[in-house]
Order: C-alpha cells, then sequence, then structure tokens
C-alpha cells in the first residue's frame, strides 16, 4: 500500500493543478461568447424573430445575466451534474460530448497506435546510421513534418478516395453497428492523422536512441557481444522512453485536440466537429462542455505521462 | 393514377385548363402535379423501382417545424422538409404552379384563389390530410409566436380562408396577387400532421409528421439522416426509391469528393466549385436552368452609399468580370447590364448597369470628398474562401484610388444575417451564391420591395413598390412586363443593389441517377428520383 502513497498523492496534486486551468479555460468560453457578434438566440429563433423574442430567449437562457453570475451559474450546474442541453437540438448535453468524443477516442487511439512504428523504425535506424533506410526515413520524417496535416488531408483523399478510390472520402459507421465499415471509414482519417506524429515521434526517438547508444553501458554491453537487437531493446529502449513517452502523450493531446481539421474534412462526427459547429452557431452550452472535456483530458493524460517516467525509471519521483 | 412520364395528361390538364378565356391564364399554370416531371424526365430512363440515393448538403435542419421554411437551395433544409411533408404546390423550372400534395390551386382573378386537395390523402398517423389540417397548419404560421419566415405573408389572408369542403379552401386575397401560388410554394408549402404539431410542446419536440414521399427513418442531427418510403404516399407508384439518405459534408471539396468517389449521389453548387471533377468517371452535372444573380447589398439607410454616387462610383470603379474571377477563380464571366438576364423575357435592354469606367468613378469619389463624405466603407461577408477572396480583391482594387478607404469584417456565415440583415451593421454586404432573377416571385419583390424580406440595404422606392405590385396585380402578360420594364428602369435609376454575377444552379450527379425534377428554383422533387440499371445521364 505504501507503494501506491506517492502515485495517490500525485495524482491528487495534479488534479488540483488542474483546476485553476479548468476554470480559465472554461470562463474563457464563456466570456468569448459574449464578445462574439450576435446572439445566441437570435440564431435559434431566425431572421424574423423580433427584439423582444430575442430578449425574452435570451433570459430565458440566462445570456442577459452578467459574465461572472452567468459563469458561476454554470459551474454550479456542473457541480450537480447538469451541463444543461445543446440550444438547437435540445439534446442533453452530456449526450452529445460522450457520444463524439467516443468518436474522437477511436480516432486519436488508432492514430497513436499507428505511429508507434515510428519506435521500431527509430531503433533500427538509430542502430545502422547513415544507412540507406536512415536517410531515406530521415528526409521522408523532415517532409512530414513540414507539411501541415490541411494539406494532407486534401492530398491523401484526393490520392486514395478520388484516384485511387480504395477509401471512402467522407462518411461514418459506428463500430457497434458494423465493424467493417467503421474500419473502412476510419482508415482515411486515421493514416492522415497519424502521419505528422509518426515523423515526430521517429525523429525524437531516433535521436534519443542514438544519444544512449553512446553511452559507457551501452559500449559495455556491445564489448560483451550482446546481440544489437537485445542492446536495443534491454538497454536503450527504456532510457529513450521518458522522451517518447513525452512525444507521446504530446501527440495523443494533438490528437484529441486537433483533430477537428481531419474530422470536419472527412465528415466524421467527432468532437472537432462538433466544437466548430457549435462555435458557428454559438452553441455555449456545447462549447463549454467540449472545452472541458478537453481540459480534463489534457490532465489526465499529463499525470499519466508523469506516472509513467516513475514506472520507466525509478530514479524519477511521481511527488 | 397519374404518372408524370404519361404525356396524355399534359392533353387532359389543358383541356381542362381551357374552359374560359381568363381563367386559363391562370388554370394553365397551376393544374395538374402530374405533367411537372414530363418535360425534365421524359428524356430519361424508365424509372426502376428499389435503391438508395443519398444527398450531402452543408448544413441540416433545426426541427422539423413546417412553417420554418427556408430558401431554394437543393440539397438543403427545404428538401428535408419536403421529402416528409411534400409541397402542397410547386414552382416548376418554367416558374409555372403546379400541384403537388394539392391537385390544383387555381384563381379566376387572382384574388380569390381555390385550392383542391386530393381525396383520401392521410397523414403517416392515419389522420386526413384535409381543409382543416391545411388551414391549422396555415393560422400556426402567420402566428407571430412560431417565428415562420412566411409570417406576414400568411397572415395577410389567413383570416380570409374558408373551408368549402373537406377537400376544398377559398383564400381571399386583399389584393389580387398573380404570383399567390409561387409565393405559397416558396414560403407556406408544407403540412404537418395537426396532432403531430400540437403534441409538441416545442419546436425541437416536433415529430415529423407528413404525408410526404418518405418517413423520416433514423435522424443524427447535424450528422445525416436517413428516410425510408411512404407506402402510403398518394401517387403511388412513388416513390421508386426504398431508401433517401440526406448527409451532412460542411466542406464543398468534401462534398464533392464523395459524390466523385460515389459515397453519395448528389451534391448541389456552381461550376466553378466542381472544376475538372464534373469530367470524373461516374458523375455529371445536372443544370437547374433558372438565372441568378450574384449581387451585394448597399446599406441605403446610413453611411456611404445613401449617395446615389457613391454607388454609381462603386459600379464603375470596379471591373465585374474581373471580380467574378476572383471569386470563382474562373475566366469568361460577362457582366450582367440589368436586372434581369438577356434570356428573361422581362429583358429590357434600354435601362443598363453603369459599367466599368474609372475615370468616372475617380470624378465621383473625389466629389464626395469635397462634399464631406468621403468614400469610406466596411464591407462584410463571411469567412469562406471564395467569398474572401472576393472581399481581397475589392479591397485592393477600390484602394487603387484616391480619396477611398475600406475595411472588410469576415464573420461566421450564421452570422451574416444577424450582421447585415438585422443590425444593418455594414456598407456593403456580400451574400454566398445566387437569387434566382428572372421574375420569380418572391425572390424579386423580397429583394426590392420596401419590405422584403431579402431587402438587407433597407432599400426604400414606393415608385418600387408600386411597380412590383403592379406586376403582382395584372393577368395580363404585356402589362406584366411593362410593370418589369419599370422595375428595370428604376434599378438602373437607383442602382439598390450591386449586381456582380449571373449564373445557374448545378447539381454534381452520379450518372445513373433519374428522375430530377427541380421545383421552386431547386428544390427536387423527391417521389421521382430513382437510381438506374445503367448510366442514364448523360454529360
Amino acid at each position: 500500500m505504501t507503494g501506491l502513497k506517492p502515485y495517490a498523492k500525485a495524482v491528487s496534486t495534479r488534479i488540483l493543478a488542474g483546476i485553476p486551468v479548468f476554470l480559465l479555460v472554461t470562463f474563457g468560453a464563456t466570456a468569448l461568447s459574449s464578445l462574439a457578434p450576435g446572439s445566441a438566440a437570435q440564431l435559434i429563433l431566425g431572421d424574423n424573430a423580433t427584439a423582444e423574442q430575442v430578449a425574452a430567449l435570451n433570459s430565458a437562457y440566462g445570456y442577459d445575466l452578467p459574465l461572472w453570475e452567468r459563469y458561476l451559474k454554470w459551474l454550479g450546474n456542473l457541480l450537480q451534474g447538469d451541463l444543461g442541453q445543446t440550444l438547437f437540438s435540445q439534446q442533453p448535453v452530456l449526450d452529445v460530448v460522450f457520444d463524439r468524443a467516443a468518436v474522437t477516442f477511436e480516432i486519436a487511439f488508432l492514430a497513436m497506435a499507428l505511429s508507434l512504428v515510428g519506435i521500431p523504425a527509430a531503433m533500427y535506424t538509430a542502430s545502422h546510421p547513415g544507412g540507406i533506410a536512415d536517410r531515406f526515413l530521415r528526409s521522408l520524417s523532415s517532409l512530414l513534418l513540414a507539411v501541415p496535416t490541411f494539406v494532407i488531408v486534401v492530398l491523401l483523399s484526393y490520392v486514395f478516395a478520388i484516384v485511387l478510390r480504395w477509401l471512402p472520402a467522407t462518411g461514418w459507421a459506428n463500430f457497434t453497428d458494423d465493424p467493417i465499415a467503421n474500419l473502412w471509414y476510419v482508415a482515411l482519417p486515421v493514416i492522415c492523422l497519424s502521419l505528422h506524429q509518426t515523423a515526430y515521434l521517429y525523429r525524437v526517438a531516433r535521436n534519443e536512441m542514438i544519444t544512449v547508444l553512446q553511452e559507457d553501458f551501452v559500449q559495455v554491453a556491445r564489448a560483451r557481444g550482446l546481440s544489437l537487437s537485445y542492446i536495443m531493446l534491454r538497454h536503450v529502449l527504456r532510457p529513450s522512453m521518458p522522451q517518447i513517452l513525452t512525444v507521446m502523450g504530446l501527440s495523443l493531446t494533438y490528437m484529441l485536440a486537433g483533430s477537428f481539421v481531419v474530422e470536419s474534412y472527412f465528415a466524421v462526427p467527432g468532437i472537432g466537429w462538433t466544437v466548430l459547429t457549435a462555435v458557428k452557431s454559438h452553441d455555449i452550452p456545447l462549447v463549454q462542455a467540449i472545452l472541458s472535456l478537453t481540459v480534463v483530458i489534457f490532465v489526465i493524460v499529463f499525470m499519466l505521462v508523469d506516472i509513467g517516467y516513475a514506472i520507466i525509471d525509478p530514479r524519477v519521483t511521481v511527488s | 393514377m397519374t404518372d408524370a412520364f404519361d404525356v396524355n395528361t399534359t392533353a387532359t390538364s389543358a383541356l381542362r385548363a381551357g374552359r374560359t378565356a381568363r381563367a386559363a391564364a391562370v388554370a394553365l399554370a397551376m393544374l395538374c402535379a402530374s405533367t411537372a416531371a414530363t418535360a425534365y424526365a421524359a428524356t430519361q430512363a424508365e424509372p426502376v423501382k428499389g435503391g438508395e440515393i443519398t444527398i450531402v448538403n452543408g448544413s441540416d435542419i433545426k426541427s422539423w417545424d413546417p412553417a420554418v421554411t427556408s430558401g431554394t437551395f437543393p440539397g438543403g433544409p427545404m428538401d428535408m422538409l419536403d421529402a416528409v411533408y411534400g409541397f402542397i404546390v410547386y414552382t416548376d423550372v418554367n416558374g409555372k404552379v403546379q400541384g403537388g400534395m394539392a391537385e390544383s390551386l387555381t384563381s379566376p382573378d387572382a384574388k380569390v384563389w381555390t385550392l383542391k386537395l386530393r381525396p383520401g390523402v392521410k397523414f403517416t398517423d392515419g389522420t386526413a390530410y384535409d381543409a382543416e389540417a391545411v388551414k391549422f397548419n396555415w393560422d400556426r404560421a402567420a402566428d407571430p409566436a412560431t417565428l415562420a419566415p412566411a409570417q406576414a405573408f400568411v397572415a395577410s389572408w389567413n383570416k380570409s380562408i374558408k373551408i368549402v369542403d373537406p377537400a376544398t379552401l377559398e383564400i381571399t386575397l386583399a389584393n389580387p396577387d398573380r404570383n399567390f401560388g409561387s409565393t405559397l410554394a416558396q414560403l407556406a408549402p408544407f403540412i404537418a400532421s395537426p396532432a403531430a404539431l400540437k403534441a409538441a410542446e416545442k419546436k425541437t419536440d416536433i415529430k415529423p409528421v407528413g404525408a410526404g414521399a418518405f418517413l423520416l427513418d433514423s435522424w443524427n442531427q447535424g450528422v445525416s439522416m436517413t428516410m425510408k418510403r411512404n407506402p402510403g404516399y398518394w401517387d403511388q407508384p412513388r416513390p421508386y426509391l426504398d431508401t433517401l439518405k440526406f448527409v451532412v459534408i460542411p466542406e464543398t471539396n468534401s462534398r464533392i469528393s464523395t459524390v466523385v468517389q460515389g459515397g453519395a449521389t448528389m451534391m448541389a453548387g456552381y461550376p466553378y466549385q466542381f472544376g475538372s471533377n464534373a469530367e470524373a468517371a461516374g458523375v455529371t452535372t445536372h443544370e437547374i436552368p433558372l438565372p441568378g444573380l450574384y449581387r451585394a447589398y448597399f446599406n441605403q439607410t446610413k453611411g456611404t452609399f445613401t449617395d446615389r454616387r457613391a454607388r454609381e462610383a462603386f459600379y464603375e470603379a470596379l471591373q465585374r468580370p474581373r471580380l467574378m474571377k476572383a471569386y470563382t477563380q474562373v475566366e469568361g464571366y460577362i457582366a450582367p447590364t440589368n436586372y434581369f438576364t438577356k434570356d428573361s423575357p422581362f429583358y429590357d435592354a434600354t435601362y443598363k448597369l453603369p459599367d466599368y469606367n474609372p475615370q468616372h468613378a475617380q470624378e465621383l469619389f473625389n466629389a464626395l470628398a469635397k462634399d464631406g463624405k468621403p468614400f469610406d466603407i466596411k464591407i462584410v461577408t463571411y469567412s469562406n474562401s471564395d467569398l474572401k477572396r472576393l472581399g481581397s480583391y475589392l479591397q485592393q482594387s477600390l484602394g487603387a484610388y484616391e480619396n477611398v478607404s475600406v475595411k472588410l469584417e469576415l464573420v461566421d456565415q450564421a452570422m451574416l444575417t444577424p450582421t447585415c440583415k438585422a443590425q444593418g451593421n455594414f456598407d456593403l454586404c456580400v451574400d454566398g451564391g445566387v437569387l434566382v432573377s428572372n421574375g420569380a416571385e418572391p425572390i424579386i419583390s423580397n429583394l426590392l420591395s420596401s419590405k422584403g424580406n431579402d431587402n438587407w440595404g433597407k432599400y426604400n422606392s414606393p415608385a418600387m413598390d408600386k411597380a412590383l405590385a403592379s406586376a403582382n396585380a395584372t393577368m395580363d402578360p404585356a402589362a406584366v412586363k411593362a410593370a418589369y420594364g419599370e422595375v428595370q428602369k428604376i434599378v438602373a435609376a437607383d442602382l439598390p443593389l450591386y449586381i456582380f454575377g449571373s449564373e445557374t444552379r448545378h447539381l454534381l450527379i452520379r450518372n445513373n441517377t433519374g428522375g430530377i425534377v427541380p421545383s421552386n428554383g431547386g428544390i427536387l422533387q423527391k417521389q421521382f428520383l430513382f437510381v438506374c440499371k445503367e448510366a442514364c445521364t448523360t454529360k
């Protein structure tokens, strides 16, 4: 039990540290909705609504309250587990967010899993520096890092959906409804989302491994005649993991929070798509809920990364 | 049973329509839903029963409220509502009003209108699609609490509705209106089951219970909806399709890719958006032959454009074909010379819009500055890539003149209407897409009359109101043409709008799509759609 104590302390510390961030971000969302031109009521009611009707709806939703009062009201409801209803479809916000988050999580985790191919590639090229594979993968990763995701999205969509017609240009099927169709639809978004992160992970892992390969303990292992693959797995990979883990944590948050380009282009009904639509339509309860979820995800991911450090390297203390 | 592909019904209708000389002009225009498809679908393959069609669009409906109608853009909210409710009457591509869910809408004098419903039609909840149901829906639309875009229009006549019998309503207008049918088709065409409407506490609770060609099967709001054929549809064997899907894809390029790749059947847009994708294997385009105008609104209640010289200078300072090139990235556009395009029966070459004349434009800019009214404008448009290019072009081109200052403000598409129409917070407001222009009501009155719903610049001219009212009130084609001649004269004199291009809407479709019957400027008659066994639509 004592072994778990530091972890519990670390978790609670990070949760506490995440609270101000959470408050700041959600308050910002509330404030931004006040700064944006027009009102949600106007958009809901349409062009024919009179000023009185708009004012009445604003009052019903509490949008006529001062900013701080509106925020506190939202926070109070949140503590009771009530995030309200979406303004347009009048669905429970939590249902919508969880429904859409499941889609984004699936894409992000699959993209994360795909990007892990960067690690064995890095192990191979780090152990054969200057070789053809090393030079090729360095050039390729530089290229992928230089090309923004929105260009990759258009390019891959053109090649695989329009020219080759191997994969669908847009669409979505839930895994529970049709697993095969789900994988078919998810393929292009996952590839697009993972390419950049694969290249990033590959370069960081390769550089870290090349550094570790210069360490004395690796030289000793080599002198003892251990095989290169054994050395890479047992003596190089583990010391490189803290850096790799950091990149993976950043990648995961990037994939979760930065999925809107991929989702909107491929018409994937995830969090990214939803937040774009919600911002455009001033669906403030939905925007706040998604931002809250994003903050929570960031805090959890970075907490897991910190705990991961400690598991990998006992010299690191989680507290 | 009537059949859209049976030319005999055309003859029958024509005979029926010829009873009285005066009524003929109206009745010919109003009668027989069944003839509507003939001209367009006859050249296509034999309808095939079964199959599925997917229509992609950029946005979804907010609710199933039949009174909340909007626009004429194909594949949009009106298409979704039509699939479930069906147009009670609709305007075909020739501008003629045809019966839809109703059998006919006729008038001997354009003042008293008789709506004849089809016998035995039932909503999908089993209740009758009868005169009481129609009146209930229109009374509801006239209630300001419903927030129907058509509130003012319906409220101007709903009190006069007389239920003659369960299948007949008589509507008496305050003033004769030749275009009553087309206005009705656009603004208040959908009738839902009164029971379903009464059961809903708020708009979002409304269940889509209509008598149209399809039934809602599933709806993931903002993502997609699936409809299945209504087995009790009045016009058997239609609808031909087993399944009709609507998919929301906000990105235009993604919509195009999806159709080209076969993931969807059709989308609406403009040729410049499709580009070479229209030449891809398996797809083709289908023109909806109703010319529309690209336009921007001059704010005429405040600011620079309240002075006519500023509006004239704006026309003369810019080469409109170049502006269209910046907007569409396609060469070859010809600037409209008039409100009505040259193929319109109302076109009158006498009344021209100002042409490119940079020297005179500069003189006007200088004169405005000298009079203490500097040409200092704010252009508002929304932030899609096409309109951003257009905005930048306007800013740069006008910036080349002296005594000119231009600020560009880009807003979200959803915020354009509130910003421009509701708040009037602009000098020049540019909306995307086209408005059908060739005399099709209610669009022209909405755009140019002082109380028009699309008159964002708040242009107010008693002479224009009078000319539009005259065009609506008369049944005499020569008098209509004369009235629209007056409209063109006033447009050329007042320059209420900046008209910078004209275009027709197109569909990008899979080439095995049959039964394309546009109505109301673009909305498809879904009951006619079918999937051909092989390619049946030529490029």
